[in-house]
């Protein structure tokens, strides 16, 4: 009887089926690389969809994501086990959303031209049509993509991240009465841009 | 409470983010005013909407994604059925706030706006001190944690040192801020701020702004070691502008007999080891704002640098380093910073405001009277165990010497004269000696 070298070879965490983000971390920290595309298919489409509604636009949005996971993945020898990993991850692409908008920002302004980034000029939805199956999905982003950026950060962080007014405030560091006024606008915007729905 | 008061909190009753004083009373008006009734019926009716479309499709795309990352990253040739996570909200208008105590993500923010921006924000009144007030016990156990950590795990600390082969490759830059351990993994800090919802940073790409280590270092002071390693590592430098900044309220206000008892009011910074580098960490409500040039004094502290002919600092730079996943939190990232100046036309200094109160470490050109990192640097080895003070104590003398504002300075000497006074101190002496020097 022989073995195939197929059936000899010890099963990895990437060979896995379904498996917990706590085994795919341990995978990973333990040698096992390719585990990590299963953190990245764990929390990709939750990551894009909070730093969509950070910046409002969708190629800078795909730029992040894929940059965060690789500085997630450079990092993860150091990773701490047992710690969630998509807080972590999301820090990572918020901090370079905000790097990322203030270098357009700035290169915009040099050239004299329209701010882009938090607050898109642009009220199509564009690539991010192709995600959204449904016709209320559409209306929903499009409104979203013309809230106010002030608006819209606040609920993106209460609505798609299920952050309380605490941690919205601490995020933004905004006061809670402030966060408590700008979600109640932001509500109020997609209440009236999407009433029809309602 | 008229109408108005009560619609301006339905959105808040709605997601049960009210006190339950507040919430009794919401809930008592809704039982007589019909318009807020309704409002509150569409509010409920848009989280349901909102939590129905909120997803995304597009199976394929995200499939095309990770392969593209996987690609990037050189891997991916065996897929795991990674569960997607299911995104859409869940228990919201569960949570209260029955607690003073707020844990929440904290944003490590880096800011640098313009000199001008600076006083305004200076007699802003100050969320953080708010959260401070609220949450000492908090903040205190979270700063005593990192210094456990510090203490338990030296490898931190030794990760640091390098060969000071600093050479003055500073013609072009400036005050640079490094971080003790760098990678080219190194996560970028951002610089941000919502306050007025806009970005303030100014940000400049690591490999523009780092100038480039010297091959042959001239004699540096002794701030310069540690360097090098990050400089060479680090792809992670940030450039900075503007000017430092004051501090508001008297030191009265917080009272403190040492500098120790200061930085236990501080939060999210902690001075970690002997050598000038420093710990940085968030991750509560109230904890950390990281200011670059000092500018948004909500927070709690700030790389200050001034050049000594000009405030425009735009090829200032400062490096950070890399995520430490050991002290980041669910709810946060931590990261270890180091700082140094590297061109004699400059002073400045990595400083750590305290909302009004600042204990800090400051590092400035040789050039200037108190060379703050090197003599840090100096002081600490030859002080270990008191060097987080110490650190602090030279920190604000070189403020209270540098300093144009007159009301900043006295903070300054009043924090250093507390130590001076105080007989159990180890440092008293020391305090007495910054204490004459700034006198003369």
């Amino acid at each position: 009887m022989s073995d195939s070298p197929e059936e000899t070879r010890p099963e990895t965490v990437s060979s896995a089926g379904t498996v917990s983000e706590a085994k795919l971390i341990e995978a990973v920290q333990n040698g096992d690389k390719n585990a990590f595309g299963g953190l990245v298919r764990m929390h990709q489409k939750r990551l894009f969809r909070f730093i969509y509604g950070l910046t409002g636009s969708f190629d800078l949005t795909e730029d992040i994501v894929q940059e965060a996971f690789i500085k997630a993945f450079n990092a993860m020898a150091r990773f701490q086990p047992g710690r969630a990993f998509y807080p972590w991850l999301s820090t990572i692409a918020r901090n370079l959303a905000y790097t990322k908008v203030a270098r357009e920002e700035k290169k915009e302004s040099l050239d004299s031209k329209q701010e882009v980034g938090f607050d898109p000029e642009t009220e199509e939805l564009g690539p991010l049509d192709k995600l959204l199956d449904e016709e209320s999905q559409k209306r929903f982003y499009e409104a979203l993509q013309e809230m106010p950026g002030k608006y819209r950060r606040v609920f993106v962080l209460r609505h798609l991240e299920d952050m309380d007014y605490a941690a919205i405030g601490s995020y933004l560091k905004l006061p809670p009465g402030t966060v408590n006024s700008r979600l109640y606008r932001a509500r109020q915007f997609l209440m009236d841009k999407l009433k029809d729905l309602l | 409470m008229d109408h108005e008061y009560y619609r301006d909190r339905v959105s808040a009753y709605h997601d049960r983010d009210l006190t339950p004083e507040e919430y009794q009373m919401m809930h008592d008006h809704l039982a007589d005013c019909e318009e807020c009734r309704e409002l509150l019926a569409r509010l409920e009716k848009l989280d349901a909407l909102v939590d129905a479309n909120a997803d995304l499709g597009g199976d394929d795309y995200w499939e095309q994604s990770a392969r593209k990352i996987e690609a990037k990253l050189g891997i991916g040739e065996e897929v795991p059925e990674a569960k997607t996570t299911d995104i859409r909200p869940k228990n919201r208008g569960l949570i209260w706030k029955f607690a003073a105590v707020a844990a929440s993500i904290a944003a490590l923010t880096f800011i640098a706006v313009h000199e001008s921006d600076i006083s305004e924000k200076a007699e802003s009144p100050r969320l953080e001190d708010e959260k401070i007030a609220e949450e000492p016990q908090a903040l205190v156990m979270d700063l005593e944690e990192s210094d456990d950590y510090l203490a338990a795990s030296p490898e931190r600390v030794e990760e640091t040192p390098v060969e000071p082969e600093l050479e003055d490759a500073v013609e072009e830059a400036v005050e640079t801020l490094t971080l003790s351990k760098v990678e080219e993994s190194s996560d970028e800090m951002a610089l941000a701020d919502d306050k007025d919802d806009r970005i303030v940073g100014d940000i400049a790409e690591a490999e523009e702004a780092t100038p480039e280590p010297p091959q042959t270092a001239a004699p540096a002071p002794q701030m310069a070691v540690n360097e090098t390693e990050a400089v060479e590592s680090s792809k992670a430098v940030k450039k900075m502008r503007g000017k430092s900044t004051s501090m508001s309220q008297p030191v009265e206000s917080k009272p403190v007999t040492t500098v120790d008892e200061l930085l236990k009011q501080v939060p999210g910074v902690v001075a970690s080891d002997d050598s000038g580098a420093i710990f940085i960490r968030g991750g509560r409500a109230g904890e950390v704002e990281y200011v670059v040039d000092g500018v948004d004094l909500d927070d709690s502290i700030g790389w200050t640098a001034k050049e000594s002919d000009s405030s425009d600092l735009s090829d200032t730079a400062i490096l950070f380093g890399d995520v430490i996943p050991e002290m980041t939190s669910a709810d946060s990232l931590a990261y270890l910073v180091k700082a140094r100046a590297v061109r004699d036309s400059l002073i400045g200094g990595l400083s750590y405001y305290f909302k009004d109160l600042l204990a800090v470490q400051s590092s400035e050109s040789k050039e200037f009277r108190l060379k703050s990192e090197a003599e840090v640097s100096i002081a600490t080895d030859s002080l270990r165990g008191s060097g987080q003070l110490r650190r602090c104590l030279g920190a604000l003398a070189g403020i209270a010497e540098l300093t144009d504002d007159t009301e900043e300075r006295q903070q300054c000497i009043l924090l250093i004269s507390r130590v001076a006074t105080n007989e159990t101190s180890p440092l008293q002496d020391h305090a007495k000696q910054l204490l004459t020097r700034l006198k003369k």
